[in-house]
């Protein structure tokens, strides 16, 4: 058993009690204007709908719950052990690193747009476990650190080799490849580390079907993997071949997929 | 998504400890002990009780495996194999609790085999803090005490603050155990502590285990706690520190 350090402990964490009592205070109101602003995007409500979003709101307020314990023991380490512990949840139910890297995100956001005092150690400790949904080492781990530079490889790629793209998937279309990239690279680093090609394939099996119904053409969205498959050549080749052959799996399995509902 | 928590693995630790020997007969080799985890994990997915039972009786007890070691070797690391597949999506929420059923049923049988010490007449409370569902680890907790010849009185899962502050009243325990799973009922567990210290005073020594203890390294810093941890054999002999039992 542990005893106590006592008052004489060298490094004691200086405790953000006051901050964590405001932070509570709002909790309810943190958890859904974050999912407000995210389900702006009709992407959230298309994968997730409202059920999602409801379960959506009740993690963010565990969210924030887990926050202010963090803040009261003066140590993010709690909550990085909880953003850890809830990746491998999401990730095996249809939701990717990045999905609740940018609910902790906007989390951050809506507190620092309260002005409350110290609200900036609030979101460095959001950050924090933020930085702690990044996989330790590996393939999977070098596929999210260059997930920017593949997301510009693929832009690259589909202008030279398919111009037609921006036609394709219409509006709004480069923020739309942006988004689609970085969820994409997402989705596949989580497979890899959970070597779970079905939760991969999930996604493309959505991702196809929601594209369909948005009229872009099923060689859109054939472009867009295609791309991503040539802009693993970033990485270094053991990672490389194991996300193509991730990849490749996935959009295999994908195929087979009758109804790609995640909800 | 829902967001459900882990099975705590409360005052539990895989042990390398040599089994007594069963009257009569070799203990239990390591991989026997594997083999009927693997087969009661079999039958709790299956939500098969009449298998589990059997499986800790005639493969367990009656081959020499005492109940303490298969608490501890076979049921909590069968219950974190289950809070595993459930965390992983393999199994849902209702198979979760159907396997968890499973498990407490086998610890109330296996309660009657448990040997027991002579009482040394010191009183502990053990009880899982207001909120917290996950109480199979508290049980072995208090069994494991109770073993060891305190008497004990177990509240179980989420027990509501005042009642628990009124029961310390009157009891009167020479030692509390409270048990959270993660930092999420924290705040329960804080108020606990404050509240039992107001009517306890400060020689009444509270010990905090659960799986709260792997996400919060230096709990043992909030104000009022004796001790935490999360093996059962370290509890025993915390808590007949605590108490001055020789």
């Amino acid at each position: 058993m542990t005893t106590p350090a006592g008052s004489q402990a060298p490094h004691a964490p200086r405790s953000h009690a006051a901050l964590a009592d405001y932070v509570e205070r709002l909790g309810d109101s943190i958890a859904r204007r974050a999912m407000a602003i995210m389900y702006a995007n009709p992407f959230w409500d298309d994968r997730f709908g409202a059920r999602g979003r409801r379960f959506a709101e009740e993690d963010g307020r565990h969210h924030v719950a887990y926050l202010c314990e963090a803040l009261r023991q003066g140590s993010a380490g709690s909550l990085e052990r909880y953003a850890l512990w809830l990746q491998s949840v999401l990730t095996t139910r249809g939701m990717c690193s990045a999905h609740l890297d940018e609910n902790l995100e906007r989390i951050g956001g809506i507190i620092l747009s309260e002005e409350l005092p110290d609200a900036h150690v609030a979101v460095d400790f959001l950050d924090r476990a933020r930085r702690a949904l990044c996989y330790d080492g590996g393939a999977a781990r070098e596929l999210q650190d260059a997930s920017d530079a593949i997301g510009v490889a693929v832009r690259r790629i589909l202008e030279s080799e398919t111009p037609s793209w921006r036609d394709e998937w219409g509006r709004d279309s480069a923020t739309r490849l942006t988004a689609n990239v970085e969820w994409l690279v997402s989705y596949l680093a989580d497979a890899m580390h959970l070597q779970r090609d079905d939760q991969l394939a999930g996604y493309l099996a959505w991702l196809a079907d929601f594209a369909a119904r948005r009229d872009v053409p099923a060689k859109a969205v054939t472009s867009l993997l295609d791309a991503l498959g040539s802009a693993l050549d970033r990485l270094s080749p053991a990672a490389m071949s194991l996300a193509a052959d991730t990849l490749s799996r996935g959009r295999a399995l994908a195929a087979t997929i009758q109804s790609p509902a995640a909800r | 998504m829902a967001v459900l928590y882990p099975r705590p693995h409360e005052f539990t630790r895989m042990t390398e400890q040599t089994a007594p020997a069963a009257e009569g007969g070799r203990a239990p080799a390591a991989d026997q002990v594997v083999t009927l985890r693997e087969r009661y994990v079999a039958a709790q997915l299956a939500g098969d009780r009449q298998e589990a039972l059997r499986l800790i009786r005639e493969e367990g007890l009656e081959r020499g495996l005492d109940a303490p070691r298969i608490a501890l070797e076979v049921i909590m690391p069968a219950q974190a194999e289950i809070g595993r597949l459930w965390q992983e999506n393999r199994i849902g929420v209702a198979e979760e609790h159907l396997a968890t059923a499973i498990s407490q049923l086998v610890v109330s049988t296996l309660y009657a085999h448990f040997p027991r010490a002579a009482s040394n007449g010191k009183r502990v409370i053990v009880a899982c803090v207001e909120g917290e569902q996950h109480e199979i680890g508290a049980r072995l907790a208090a069994d494991f005490l109770e073993m060891a010849g305190f008497v004990v009185h177990f509240l179980g899962a989420n027990v509501p603050t005042d009642s628990l502050v009124a029961m310390v009243r009157s009891e009167l325990p020479h030692l509390v155990v409270l048990s959270s799973a993660t930092t999420l009922h924290l705040a329960a567990m804080r108020s606990a502590i404050s509240r039992i210290r107001l009517v306890g005073g400060t020689a009444l020594p509270i010990a905090v285990g659960g799986g709260v203890c792997g996400w919060v390294p230096d709990l043992a810093d909030i104000p009022g706690v004796s001790c935490t941890g999360t093996d059962v054999h370290d509890l025993v002999e915390t808590a007949r520190r605590l108490t001055g039992v020789a």
